[in-house]
């Protein structure tokens, strides 16, 4: 075995303690200085337990058993003291909010070289020249918590790379990102690579992260190597509905397997003389002092829409929804909810008609019982006991949740607490079903399924209930470009505080300039969709798209 | 994400002060700095005097679950801060009555009582509260002031300190206590921790 | 609402100090207050802490919610109410000088009774609420000259092990943080139909109010801690001895060396007149009422 391999993986495996199943068997392979290995699989195929047999927190950390081994450098990692492997591996892990430890930029570099115990003036210099590197000097000094998503994950890569490791693992560090800081923060992962660092980089969306251009992809399925060779391999091997492929590839394995009928989804269509729902008329916003935040947005919103706000962080989409849920009075103009001023209406009022579910379940879930969870909003709306008993059994029929209605949301798996919290809307008998980035948090298998069966797209499986259809409205706030495309009758472009542009997706998404000035890339989806556009007439999920252009 | 809950956690001592306590004791600090702060602002209908602050459940709760040395520091620290973020001054005697209430849910397992998931336990939980605000208010309002600072009579700085403070805080504990426990219970239940 | 420290940056005396210094001279003169019973020794004791809080020119506008809750304290609970009104004099106190004597009160139960004020008690009361006026005025100028960010250092140079001194700082780190997830937290409810400002019946239902923001929230913050935990392992973090790298921004200079030197000398001052002369315990100028 040549010493010179920094990372060398013969038949490795683990098993957590009091779990029955190995969470990683048999994987065995080897890594050059310089080489970016792709890791890709769905929750629970064994990634982070691949990761952390590599940094060690494993055996150190977690109980179980290991079979095979890992050797950093020709030495096993196990037998690595700390402080060593510190300065050998290092680990960036998914949320730069859990990574990050300083209140300050220039704290959060020090810190593992002060932990190293190395001299004031030396750890000042790596500092200064780390983040100098990474054209981060001028935000030495700055607060961590006030940093971008994209700054905020740069700074944490920049705290590893001052303890100059030679290894770099990167657990799906663009998932939090919109598109062009994750474009961004992948070419950095592609030059760290040429400047000799072996990269381990963790991505379930293939597709983004072959921006990075990853020498092989090692693809793990339940605990088992599925593939491990070279990218363009992956497409024929996997399956598309779990990880995020190019899109020429996927309409290739679809018209060579062939795949469920979804042509048939029609495009939704707003009743055109019905009463807008929401209405915004020349809304201006502004916090305090400062600069307008919303300016001059005018929208209306009907009955039978399927609206995707799409902006890059940062543009004023979650203001923009705030005012239509009436948490926010606009400076100027108005915002009329069924004709009725949102000055004149308290919160409680507005949410008769617009329903809205925060990004993250944690927010808001808090009551003993699910159906305790449920009840909660018809109460606070004024409705009777009777009547808020009976919407949230409504709402845990319509969300499967039956069988869960007594147990806590807190003891739920994520992908429950989110129905949970779509439930809650349901049970408040809004007409509007308003969702922040509902696919956060989940992979990409998951977040489609979950958007199938809010949009009611996919009908034969089990799990997909057309909930939309028992809304009026859906409205998703989102920064992924193929989602708006995918399941969106509207799109409306949030920039520079206001709507750059507001139509069907076909229309809206065209523009290449537009796309640029709003922060938005190009997907291949966008790619394929804007050459079948003569023939289809309108954009098209990749399944669709698939039989058209056959 | 679930396999997070394989991670190892040893029993350890009970004043063990490791890397694990660092950061609840950071977190808890603010969290308890954070809501005083909030809820010093919001300004709740029907409190004058006795302020009202729901936010004591933070201390105790914290040292129950994660011991005397982390309910301590989030008691006294997350005082500090919460007045440092008010804008009020620094009362020592009362930020370490404040790690008090903390500190003594913490010592159960000393007495040989663990909270596990029983029902059972939410109403020790609620013993528990009622017992730290006492004998952690006791020590600014009845040893500090009227014995160190020499501040009041004994009988004035219990009826006018110890009472308000005690009573308001066993209150807001016992009834608040148990629910954040049951929360985290459900989900540790869901990590499998 | 920003969480945001009432940290005032300024280039005041007292904001050169050293974070070290302005804590040491609190210390030594909550001491003070202590040795002290004397009403003269007290107020000249206040005097000099004013004038090290009037050094930090600290703007008045941010200050007076500080100065407003302490005075309240010491004017209204502590020398009036609680001593004044009905506290007891001094043990050593045998003859007392009436000031003035309320109008009977009738009680039910207790029956009537007339409380008579003296000017004992008086003394009592003003120097009883020149402790926490002079206390106040010694910590002020270091809560709002001293960045929070310097706690764990500071705290380090004064002894702290890393790990207690390293938690103040991630304290720090988190307080935005969790404050904008509250403030999330809060929309999220509202949203619900939750409303802050509605009334509950009974102290238990309004004390239940506060759940639907306070367990996501505590819930939320702890939830990710273990992550937290590995990422510091990750990076090293108690392997040995840390390097504070900022350490060298504190550094002792004359001015601190003369500020620690006049507290030391007002502690020993203090600690004499009371062991070997009749000042510093309760005074009562009996001759200024014969």
């Amino acid at each position: 075995m040549a010493v010179d391999m920094p990372l060398v993986i013969e038949d490795l495996g683990f098993r957590y303690a009091a779990r029955t199943e190995w969470a990683l068997q048999g994987l065995s392979l080897s890594l050059r200085p310089g080489e970016m290995l792709l890791v890709a699989g769905a929750s629970g195929s064994g990634k982070s337990t691949l990761l952390r047999c590599i940094n060690g927190l494993i055996p150190r950390s977690y109980r179980g058993d290991m079979a095979g081994s890992v050797r950093v450098n020709g030495e096993e990692v196990q037998n690595y003291p700390l402080a060593k492997l510190a300065q050998t591996v290092g680990t960036l892990l998914q949320d730069p909010e859990k990574q990050i430890l300083g209140a300050h930029v220039k704290s959060e570099v020090a810190f593992g070289l002060e932990n190293l115990g190395l001299p004031a003036r030396e750890i000042k210099a790596r500092v200064a020249g780390t983040l100098a590197r990474l054209g981060l000097s001028e935000l030495r000094d700055r607060d961590t918590f006030a940093l971008s998503g994209g700054e905020k994950q740069k700074v944490a890569l920049a705290g590893l790379l001052a303890m100059e490791p030679s290894i770099l693992l990167l657990d799906e560090p663009v998932s939090s990102l919109d598109a062009a800081s994750a474009r961004e923060a992948l070419l950095l992962f592609r030059q760290l690579a040429d400047e000799g660092k072996t990269v381990v980089l963790v991505e379930h969306r293939v597709e983004d992260a072959l921006a990075a251009r990853p020498d092989r992809v090692l693809y793990l399925k339940a605990g088992q190597v599925h593939y491990l060779g070279d990218p363009n391999g992956l497409a024929d091997v996997v399956d598309w509905r779990q990880v995020k492929l190019p899109t020429p590839a996927v309409i290739r394995r679809i018209q060579v397997q062939g795949g469920r009928d979804l042509a048939s989804v029609p495009p939704a269509a707003p009743t055109p003389n019905a009463p807008p729902l929401v209405a915004f008329q020349n809304v201006s916003f502004h916090y305090g002092d400062g600069p307008d935040v919303l300016r001059d947005i005018n929208l209306e919103i009907r009955a039978g829409e399927r609206v995707a706000l799409l902006g890059s962080n940062g543009a004023g989409k979650s203001t923009l929804v705030k005012h239509a849920i009436g948490l926010i009075k606009p400076r100027r103009g108005r915002v009329l909810i069924e004709g009725r001023d949102t000055r004149d209406l308290s919160v409680a009022q507005v949410a008769k008609t617009v329903g809205y579910c925060f990004q993250s379940p944690s927010h808001m879930l808090f009551a003993p019982t699910v159906k305790e969870e449920l009840a909660f909003g018809p109460r606070n709306l004024g409705y009777t006991e009777t009547e808020a008993q009976q919407f949230s059994a409504e709402a845990v029929a319509m969300l499967k949740l039956v069988g869960l209605e007594d147990y806590s949301p807190l003891s739920l798996s994520f992908g429950q607490q989110k129905r949970v919290t779509i439930a809650c809307v349901v049970a408040m008998r809004s007409k509007i079903l308003a969702l922040d980035e509902p696919t956060a948090g989940q992979d990409f298998g998951t977040y489609m399924s979950f958007m199938d069966s809010l949009t009611g797209v996919g009908g034969a499986d089990d799990m997909h209930t057309d909930i939309a259809s028992h809304f009026d409205v859906l409205l998703f706030i989102t920064h992924d470009l193929d989602l708006a495309i995918s399941y969106a009758s509207r799109v409306v472009l949030l920039a520079d505080h206001t709507i750059a542009a507001d139509g069907p997706p076909h229309e809206v998404l065209r523009d290449q300039a537009l796309l640029d000035r709003c922060r938005l890339v190009r997907t291949s989806l966008l790619e394929e969709n804007l050459r079948a556009l003569p023939h289809t007439g309108r954009f098209m999920r990749v399944e669709a798209l698939a039989q058209r252009v056959g | 994400m679930a396999t997070t809950s394989m991670r190892a956690q040893p029993k350890e001592n009970l004043w063990a002060f490791g890397t694990r306590e660092i950061v609840y004791s950071a977190i808890g600090a603010a969290l308890y700095g954070v809501l005083n702060w909030v809820f010093n602002n919001l300004q709740l209908p029907g409190t004058n005097l006795v302020s009202f602050r729901p936010p004591v459940a933070i201390p105790m709760f914290m040292g129950i679950v994660f011991g005397p040395l982390v309910g301590f520091f989030t008691g006294f620290f997350g005082n500090v801060l919460g007045d440092l973020l008010s804008g009020y001054g620094f009362y020592w005697h009362w930020d370490v009555g404040n790690g008090l209430m903390g500190l003594l849910p913490g010592l159960l397992p000393l007495v040989g009582i663990s909270l596990a998931r029983a029902q059972r336990s939410y109403v020790i939980a609620a013993v528990t509260a009622i017992v730290a605000s006492l004998v952690g208010m006791a020590f600014p309002a009845l040893l500090i002031n009227p014995f160190v600072m020499r501040e009041m009579d004994f009988g004035a700085a219990f009826a006018t300190l110890w009472l308000p403070a005690a009573v308001s805080n066993s209150v807001n504990g016992a009834i608040l206590v148990p629910i954040l426990l049951a929360a985290w219970n459900a989900y540790r239940a869901r990590s499998g921790r | 609402m920003f969480a945001s420290f009432q940290y005032i940056p300024g280039q005041s005396f007292v904001h050169r100090l050293d974070p070290r210094t302005k804590l040491i001279a609190f210390l030594l003169v909550v001491v003070c207050t202590i040795i002290l019973d004397d009403a003269r020794l007290l107020l000249a004791l206040f005097a000099l802490s004013l004038a090290y809080y009037l050094l930090a020119r600290l703007p008045w506008r941010t200050l007076w919610r500080a100065w407003a809750f302490v005075l309240f304290f010491a004017i209204f609970l502590v020398g009036g109410f609680s001593t004044i009104l009905f506290g007891q004099p001094p043990a050593q106190v045998t003859t007392l000088h009436p000031l003035l004597t309320l109008p009977p009160i009738t009680l039910p139960i207790i029956g009537t009774f007339q409380k008579v004020i003296a000017w004992e008690t008086v003394f009592l009361g003003f120097a009883r609420m020149l402790r926490p006026l002079a206390i106040m005025a010694m910590i002020l100028p270091f809560s709002f000259t001293t960045s929070p960010y310097l706690y764990g250092v500071a705290f380090r140079k004064l002894g702290l092990s890393d790990g207690v001194a390293f938690a103040l700082d991630l304290a720090m780190r988190y307080v935005p943080t969790i404050a904008r997830d509250f403030f999330i937290t809060v929309d999220a409810q509202r949203a619900r139909g939750y409303e802050l400002e509605a009334k509950a019946a009974g102290i238990i239902n309004m004390i239940r109010r506060a759940a639907p923001l306070m367990v996501p929230v505590t819930i939320h913050a702890i939830a990710g801690g273990e992550e937290v935990v590995e990422a510091m392992e990750l990076r090293a973090f108690g392997v040995g001895r840390r390097t504070w790298s900022e350490a060298d921004t504190l550094h002792l200079k004359t001015a601190d060396y003369v500020v620690l030197g006049l507290a030391v000398l007002v502690l020993l001052t203090c600690l004499g007149l009371r062991w070997f002369t009749s000042y510093g315990s309760y005074w009562f100028p009996a001759e200024w009422f014969a």
